[in-house]
């Protein structure tokens, strides 16, 4: 019995183990399977439910202005998207959907009728609208923040800065040439999330500003740019300009200061215009600068020593026949005269002589040492070389008429680096609109400094020029940029307009154009105002772009704290104490009461008995001007107003005659 | 029956603190976790909120606008000698 029993008992032990060994190895072979053969999948399967990757979208790169005025900027902006294969009842969300984002009901509709996971419903909505959308809680409809950008200040320098296309790309301007700088870098971001789909964990604090673009610091003063487009905006409607444009420079450095175009566009709506109006003109476009050229060209002369600012040139008079052309002098003509008066009068036919007497190898070599012929890699968009026939194609009169500024089609940029290179001393400056890049932790990844490409002319010819061009705004054809408290240097110019169609130029349309420096002596601000095709008012450049500089000039002086000097300060500035300050106040006070003829009781009078300030008018406008004052006018002359007998701001007595006097510009 | 020995009793305790320790921190970890979370939109919610009103600042700001402003004040630029110098 006993031994039986003994016998069943290890039977029974046996068939234990024997299972106990069966279903440990199976346990063992899923095991296995589990954590070898399925790992991976299985891994990712625990992933999916209990990690999420989010991409962070990097938000763009601000754009400001060199002090720190906020040009371009991004905000996330609620856009309405759909996934129509999730939506049940497609008619009735379709029906207020399209009651919210105020779009047609047969647009939303088909849009939910399409076969796609994602579509746009709208990309940009309000704030409320988003919430009413999300109160909705349409199954499908999602709300999808997306970054837009914002010019705040609208059409403020444009031009350069350019504009951002709907998927955060940029299409022109500063956004386009230094997109891959202000994008950022998209990055992935992985967070750990509970069984209800809540976040536990977002393990990348800082990683926002490791994916923001970095951020563009130029070299712009934004109120000069404000005063420079204003002011150019003005003159180029009233001179019904086809384009225009306006750069200052800081001669110094090389820093532009400013640059407007016009006609304006507002970057935030770009596509509402048309793509002419995107152009930056001031770097893209090449133009016969005309007369502006001379003082490049003279400099060139005098330094290789080929005249002397008192050598005596003839004016023949107006017209001069060379080799078979001849050359003109633009509404006046003149006789003998020496190299100043050739700038100061802008004399054609001098300076198509001091350009013969140089030849064609000094004058190309004077034009690419200005810079003309190369680009002039300021950091701008779409920047010009210039063009010009090769020194082998000019004709025989090719030295005549490059030196007086037909031949050679320079941009902009290039003119006002020239003028920049005249203003300090003769060295010319690399040009640049990148003050600084900074990275969004604030460090600065790159700072511009300036840069000295090569001096041009001595300080000999340098100072003889400048002189030159005072002259040209003291008594020449600059007369509109004259200001009373600070010297101004200048040169007009108004180049003919080639037909592309003819290859000829065209006889009634021109380039007005006008560049000038102030102080004279110690320059802290070079302008140049360009003017295509102005058909009312005057074509030259000393009538209708001289006085837009003239304007920003004297704003922009103030600005920047440049006080006029010691003598102007004696005539024109009183000196004095905190103590008599209110005194002062209250004279400046009174002073623009009775400019703007208000009394002491802040009543505005009748203006019947005050001279208004007519300096620069036409006839008829200086008549439109003082209508109902006085009826005892004189006019003497034609042109613009030069003289007027009874001084501004003073009371005219009754039937006191009136003298005016005008007088062409040129 | 052999005598427990107090050496493993001391272990056995030491162990079971160390984990309820373990659980306790993961727990606190999970409880932070939430609390940043909520935090982080929080601070999302500001940080647009800045945004956005630094683009009115800027937009105020904006010389266009002061001047539309000013010459509805009537105020004028300073003609050339009514800038005064102040001397302290």
């Amino acid at each position: 019995m006993n031994k039986i029993w003994k016998t069943t008992m290890k039977v029974r032990i046996l068939i234990v183990f024997s299972l106990i060994f069966i279903f440990g190895g199976m346990l063992l072979i899923k095991a296995f399977y589990l954590q070898v053969i399925d790992a991976p999948s299985l891994r990712k399967m625990a992933d999916a439910q209990f990690h999420t990757i989010i991409y962070f979208t990097p938000k763009r790169g601000n754009i400001y202005s060199a002090n720190g005025g906020l040009l371009a900027t991004s905000i996330d902006v609620d856009g309405i998207a759909a996934d129509p294969l999730m939506i049940k009842h497609k008619y009735k969300a379709g029906k207020e959907l399209s009651q919210l984002l105020n779009i047609k009901l047969e647009k939303v509709i088909s849009k939910l009728n399409l076969n796609l996971q994602f579509t746009w419903l709208k990309r940009k909505v309000s704030n409320k609208t988003a919430d009413k959308i999300e109160n909705l809680g349409i199954d499908g409809i999602s709300i999808v923040k997306q970054p837009v950008r914002y010019y705040p200040d609208g059409d403020i320098l444009a031009h350069v800065l350019g504009f951002v296309g709907i998927n955060d790309n940029g299409l022109s301007g500063i956004e386009y040439k230094y997109n891959k700088i202000l994008k950022g870098n998209k990055k992935a971001l992985k967070i750990i999330h509970d069984g209800l789909g809540q976040d536990i964990f977002i393990r990348g604090f800082g990683l926002e500003k490791e994916t923001h673009g970095d951020n563009i610091y130029l070299t712009i003063n934004k109120k000069l740019q404000y005063i420079t487009e204003h002011y150019l905006d003005k003159e180029a409607k009233a001179a019904d300009s086809r384009g225009a444009f306006a750069i200052i420079m800081n001669p110094d450095t090389g820093a532009i200061l400013a640059m407007a175009d016009y006609p304006a566009f507002n970057p935030n709506y770009y596509w509402t215009y048309k793509p002419r109006y995107w152009r930056n003109r001031a770097v893209t476009d090449d133009f016969e600068p005309g007369s502006t050229m001379k003082p490049f060209i003279i400099s060139g002369a005098m330094q290789d020593g080929v005249i002397k600012p008192d050598t005596i040139v003839n004016g023949h008079h107006g017209a001069y026949y060379l080799d078979g052309i001849t050359v003109h002098d633009v509404g006046t003509s003149f006789g003998h005269m020496n190299i100043n008066q050739l700038i100061e009068y802008s004399c054609n036919v001098c300076a198509c002589q001091v350009g013969m007497k140089m030849g064609k190898q000094r004058l190309w070599y004077w034009l690419n040492r200005w810079g003309f012929l190369v680009k002039p890699h300021a950091g701008l968009l779409g920047e010009s070389s210039g063009i010009d026939r090769p020194v082998s194609r000019w004709s025989q009169v090719g030295p005549c008429e490059e030196a007086f500024g037909q031949g050679a089609a320079i941009t902009g940029l290039q003119e006002i680096t020239a003028l920049s290179a005249i203003a300090n001393g003769g060295f010319l400056m690399k040009p640049y609109i990148i003050k600084k890049i900074v990275n969004p932790y604030g460090r600065a990844l790159f700072i511009s400094k300036p840069k000295v490409i090569r001096r041009v002319i001595n300080l000999k010819t340098d100072r003889e020029m400048k002189y030159m061009m005072r002259l040209v705004v003291k008594g020449g054809t600059g007369q509109y940029c004259k200001l009373i408290d600070y010297k101004v240097s200048g040169k007009t110019g108004t180049g003919q307009i080639t037909d592309p169609k003819t290859g000829k130029y065209y006889k009634n349309l021109y380039t007005a154009s006008f560049m000038a420096f102030v102080p004279y002596k110690h320059p802290k601000l070079a302008m140049l105002v360009v003017q295509e095709k102005p058909l009312k008012i005057s074509y030259y450049g000393g009538a209708v772009s001289a006085p837009v500089v003239r304007e920003v000039f004297k704003r922009a002086l103030n600005i920047l704290n440049i006080f006029p000097g010691q003598k102007a300060y004696k005539k024109q500035i009183h000196i004095m104490t905190l103590n008599n300050l209110q005194n002062a106040v209250n004279g400046i006070k009174n002073n623009i009461n009775k400019k703007n003829n208000i009394n002491k009781n802040n009543k505005k009078i009748s203006n019947v008995d005050i001279m208004p300030d007519l300096h620069g008018d036409t006839i008829i406008s200086a008549i439109k001007n003082i209508k109902g004052h006085n009826k005892n006018i004189t006019i003497k002359g034609t042109g613009f107003l030069y003289y007027q007998n009874i001084k501004p701001g003073t009371k005219i007595k009754k039937n006191q005659a009136i003298l005016l006097k005008f007088k062409p510009l040129l | 029956m052999s005598k427990i020995k107090p050496y493993l009793i001391i272990m056995i305790f030491i162990i079971s603190l160390t984990g309820i320790f373990y659980v306790w921190t993961n727990m606190e970890s999970m409880k932070l976790g939430y609390e940043i979370s909520k935090l982080e939109t929080i601070k999302a919610k500001l940080v647009h909120k800045n945004k956005k009103l630094l683009i009115v600042k800027a937009s105020l700001a904006s010389p266009s606008r002061i001047y539309k402003i000013a010459k509805k004040l009537g105020f004028i630029y300073p003609k050339e000698g009514e800038v005064v110098m102040i001397h302290e």
